[in-house]
């Protein structure tokens, strides 16, 4: 076996994923108070239970990711010698999964309610010897529940686009599940206080169609990773990278026509180049060897974008 | 989502202009948000709270009325199932504490018991079909009726057994006028 040559993060990236690692702490122990609150107030609101399960379902993508960045870094072995990339594309399938399942089960679960005609029974709490309406104290966690995600989620898109982490993408649209089913929770308790029984199953309902939205989407992305699809941006148009990557080799002296085939693994690329050699070929292989013409290719291919990881050159002829 | 609760509630509620106006802004929910529009929606969703809970009278309400009706009809509908020493029938009226409770509760409202009496799964099929107000069993928290129907919190606790009385399904101002009497009678007979 010849495992491949570690990938290195260039410097700014890598303080990028730094930060990257810190936010998803950060998700993991607001989220982790989060559903300790939430727990304590939920009565049988049904936007309230989504609320919470989607909160505990949230865990998933932070988890995943911190799991994933620890193998990122492993270098390639002699028993995985393409490294451990893909393990980002696992931890993306598995947040979003989780993403997907969490909007179908809010969605059943709320068009269940409104078929069988349930009628939310909000009583009271006491505290300091004072009966409070339950229905203050959920919303009071809902709106806790709603700010971190909100304000994480906008932080982690950012930082998914720099660093083309699809995890952290899909992280970033559960966190926007987050608070928009909290935002929902609000508008179904202060419904049911209002003598609205269906309030609370409604605004669920239309939240989670949003949800399993964005679920399937990240899912049909991780998939057509998996599966090779061509290099695509994180919200899922085409890359430039391959014609950036085939434009460099095509600017080498030798070089008369080049093609490339690209996937991704994790953030970053790999993947083979054809290339149609100049007459030139034979006098520029008489000072330098062989070898190290290919090798210099290769180097100009991974200098054409950070992500171009491995790129193994090989002949070919021109079909046009 | 905003405008359109909004505009489902608009007709039977009337709510401070504010609320109305920052809601115009929230945009169109479904695609991408801009950070503003997500955070104006947020702040949509609270003052709509806040103005549905200033600008109403009761909180929270009974959505099929049961309180409104029983004021109104002067009597309250209890199906009750006799269960010494938590309710013992006496004539045409019923002693025990969940009859004393009861009697409490009917005074607050100015209005009489109408109760009656049978098996505890016909009262409990009326109960979820709203034709009574509420039934007085000597029930338990753990009673497989529960997600049937809704509880109120404990009246009496005795080890893990907590006796409950049943209010219709979602009847959220009976059940909360019901629990804060509860808890004042215990107050009151533990001081």
């Amino acid at each position: 076996m010849k495992p491949r040559s570690p990938f290195e993060l260039p410097a700014e990236h890598e303080r990028e994923m730094q930060h990257a690692t810190r936010l998803e702490w950060y998700t993991l122990g607001f989220m982790l108070t989060i559903v300790g609150v939430m727990s304590l107030t939920m009565g049988s609101s049904q936007a309230m239970k989504a609320a919470w399960v989607e909160d505990m379902l949230g865990l998933v993508p932070p988890i995943a990711f911190l799991i994933a960045s620890r193998w990122r870094a492993h270098p390639p072995n002699e028993r995985f010698p393409y490294g451990y990339h893909r393990a980002l594309s696992i931890s993306f399938l598995v947040a979003a999964v989780s993403l997907t399942g969490f909007g179908v089960f809010i969605l059943v679960d709320s068009l269940s309610g409104l078929i069988r005609a349930e009628h939310p029974a909000i009583g009271t709490t006491v505290i300091l010897g004072q009966s409070v309406w339950s229905g203050w104290l959920m919303i009071a966690a809902l709106v806790y529940s709603g700010l971190p995600p909100m304000v994480l989620g906008r932080m982690k898109l950012k930082v998914a686009r720099a660093l083309h982490d699809k995890t952290l993408k899909a992280d970033a649209d559960m966190n926007k599940a987050d608070w928009l089913t909290a935002g929902a929770g609000i508008f179904g308790i202060v419904g049911i206080g209002a003598g609205f029984w269906w309030a609370d199953a409604a605004a669920a309902g239309i939240i989670s169609l949003d949800i399993v939205k964005d679920g399937v989407q990240n899912l049909k992305r991780v998939v057509a990773d998996l599966m090779d699809q061509r290099p695509t941006t994180i919200e899922g148009e085409v890359s430039d990278v391959p014609e950036k990557v085939r434009d460099a080799l095509q600017a080498l002296p030798w070089v008369r026509w080049a093609r490339v085939r690209l996937r991704e693994e994790g953030h970053v690329f790999a993947g083979e180049a054809f290339i149609e050699a100049t007459p030139e070929l034979a006098t520029l292989s008489s000072a330098k060897s062989l070898a190290c013409l290919f090798e210099e290719a290769g180097r100009v291919a991974r200098a054409a974008d950070w992500r171009v990881y491995d790129v193994v050159v090989t002949l070919a002829r021109a079909e046009e | 989502m905003a405008r359109r609760l909004l505009s489902q509630t608009d007709s039977s509620m009337s709510k401070p202009k504010v609320v109305r106006r920052l809601c115009a802004h929230s945009g169109d929910p479904g695609r991408r948000f801009p950070g503003a529009v997500a955070a104006l929606s947020y702040v949509c969703a609270l003052s709509y709270a806040c103005g549905l809970a200033l600008g109403c009278g009761p909180w929270p309400r009974d959505p099929e009325r049961t309180l409104e009706n029983a004021i109104e009809r002067g009597t309250l509908r209890v199906g009750a199932t006799e269960s010494p020493p938590w309710l013992v029938r006496a004539g045409a009226d019923a002693t025990g504490r969940e009859a004393e409770l009861l009697h409490a509760f009917a005074e607050s409202l100015g209005v009489r018991i109408e109760w009656q009496w049978g098996p505890l799964d016909d009262h409990m099929e009326q109960l979820g079909r709203f034709e009574l107000d509420l039934v007085a069993a000597g029930l338990t928290a753990k009673s497989p009726w529960s997600a049937h129907t809704s509880f109120t919190r404990p009246y009496h606790e005795e080890g893990r057994v907590q006796r409950v009385l049943a209010t219709a399904p979602g009847e959220n101002r009976t059940l909360v006028a019901l629990e804060r009497l509860i808890e004042r009678h215990k107050r009151v007979g533990a001081s």
